[in-house]
């Protein structure tokens, strides 16, 4: 589904990427993790093909991202079957929770209205937010933004999810709510890609962990990893060795 | 003493030099912004086609023609009654000189509607929407907004700057002409009130100063200040989404994006506002 193979990326002269290498297979959820500024959300941005590796591949369900980087078609064509979930949500502030939902069904898909009715239902169903679809962005909680971010990922049914940072900020509740939906969508076969921090939520969705560290992965494992006494590891979460 | 006073022509030319630089930088990020804001038009002038007709879209062009057009009537209608009061005492007063106060209703009609009414506009509409517009995308664009619109593989020129040109390119003319309305009154209130000019003079002259050559069945006073008011209206709004989609570095770049915008927006109206009326009133060189 993923692979990325030896990709280099600088921004102004400072390397974020050296040799960064792994794959994702179909219907794992795979979580990266590292500390703040190691490539995490930029390793993301690669997947969607917003950034083009300056070295190596990225390859994504058979598209060679760099290579299509400047051919809309293609790259339309890809990112119409991925979803990115942004740590901030990312949200339109003028559209309220239906609206946003509806978004790219609208705009890029050009659905029917009552096929888009039915999929923005559906979605927020899933996210717990079908009494809050008339509220605007700046009416809700950090947490039920997510989770408005998460169905606008969901509703165009992508077969892979990008999620950076779903629980950054939220409190034990509402993360441990996220990371159920998160397991729930990959166990219906959605591939996911997790980018987080959070250990907790890493052990509750992960079938397989990786720690990004100085441009590269460190070590990867499975939930065990965590438990482990890597050197990556132990400084991650900030042990000493 | 002397150590004391030596630097400071070192001082000045330092200071000159860096305010000349300074200067330059402004020309050539107005220059870098204006390229960018043509091929933007480009972009934007592509997608005016039936998807606009959207019901969705409809909305999206009515809530921009209600805030960029609807809430600025007030300042626009309190500034150019004050231009045109302005306008009135300024050409009353001298032209009583030669015992002309007759002429006001003519010089206030015509300088309202060919320049003032079209420029007062622009230049409330840089200032009130341009700079919200730039701001509201620079803060999209800080904050991934806009990268979520690419990767949902939303068409962010059709989705965000095609509602918001057409809805300035509407607004901008409709608050010209209530300006010129407005200012013409204004003229009025003085010439009646200070100056001694009866109100059925007033209203004749300012008639049949617009009733003269006319330009697709208007009058072509009017016209020319609609046709301004309409590219200023254009101008504004692809400038201003022009550099509020290209901000970065958080709220910082938010302000100086937005500083940038109505800054070459103003040097646009300026300039455009120079060459149409060159066009139409014979004052280009040959």
């Amino acid at each position: 589904m993923i692979e990325f193979k030896d990709v280099f990326q600088s921004f102004g002269g400072r390397p974020v990427l050296r040799g960064l290498s792994f794959n994702v297979k179909d219907g794992e959820c795979f979580v990266l993790m590292g500390p703040s500024g190691s490539g995490k959300s930029t390793t993301l941005l690669h997947i969607v093909g917003v950034y083009k590796a300056r070295r190596g591949e990225v390859v994504v369900q058979g598209v060679d991202v760099g290579k299509n980087i400047d051919n809309p078609d293609v790259l339309v064509g890809l990112r119409r079957k991925i979803g990115l979930v942004f740590q901030g949500g990312a949200l339109v502030n003028w559209l309220n929770v239906y609206d946003n939902v509806a978004l790219p069904l609208r705009e890029a898909l050009e659905l029917e209205e009552n096929e888009i009715e039915s999929r923005v239902n559906d979605a927020l169903e899933k996210v717990l937010l079908s009494n809050d679809s008339e509220k605007l962005p700046s009416e809700l909680s950090g947490g039920m933004r997510k989770r408005v971010a998460l169905a606008r990922a969901l509703v165009t049914r992508p077969p892979l999810i990008l999620y950076d940072e779903p629980t950054a900020g939220l409190d034990p509740a509402m993360s441990a709510q996220i990371a159920r939906l998160i397991v729930d969508f990959s166990q219906h076969g959605v591939t996911s890609v997790v980018v987080t921090h959070d250990v907790d939520c890493a052990r509750r969705v992960a079938s397989r962990i990786a720690i990004l560290s100085k441009g590269k992965i460190q070590v990867e494992g499975d939930k065990s990893l965590l438990d482990g006494n890597h050197p990556s590891v132990l400084e991650f979460l900030g042990h000493p060795a | 003493m002397s150590s004391t006073a030596e630097p400071a022509p070192v001082g000045a030319l330092a200071e000159t030099a860096r305010v000349g630089t300074s200067w330059i930088g402004h020309i050539r990020r107005s220059l870098d912004d204006t390229g960018h804001g043509v091929a933007l038009l480009l972009a934007t002038i592509q997608r005016l086609d039936h998807k606009l007709l959207k019901r969705s879209n409809l909305r999206n062009l009515a809530d921009q023609m209600y805030a960029g057009g609807i809430l600025s009537i007030p300042i626009v209608v309190l500034v150019s009654f004050f231009m045109g009061m302005v306008l009135s005492l300024q050409t009353g007063v001298e032209l009583g000189k030669f015992g002309q106060q007759d002429l006001i209703g003519t010089i206030v009609s015509v300088a309202m509607c060919r320049e003032m009414g079209p420029l007062i506009t622009g230049i409330i509409l840089v200032a009130a929407v341009g700079s919200a517009l730039a701001a509201e995308l620079g803060t999209m664009s800080v904050s991934d907004e806009l990268i979520a619109l690419d990767v949902m593989t939303v068409d962010r020129t059709r989705f965000l700057v095609v509602p918001r040109v057409v809805a300035m390119a509407l607004m901008c003319p409709i608050l010209t002409i209530i300006a010129d309305i407005v200012g013409i009154f204004g003229g009025s209130v003085i010439a009646t009130e200070r100056l001694g000019v009866s109100g059925p003079l007033y209203t004749n002259r300012t008639i049949e100063a617009l009733r003269g050559e006319t330009f697709l069945t208007m009058p072509k006073d009017v016209f020319v200040g609609v046709l301004k008011a309409f590219v200023f209206g254009v101008t504004i709004a692809i400038v201003a989404c022009a550099t509020g989609m290209r901000a970065t570095n958080g709220a910082q770049g938010v302000g100086e994006a937005t500083r940038r915008s109505v800054r070459t927006s103003i040097l646009l109206i300026v300039i455009i506002n120079y060459i149409l009326t060159g066009m139409f009133f014979g004052l280009l060189p040959e």
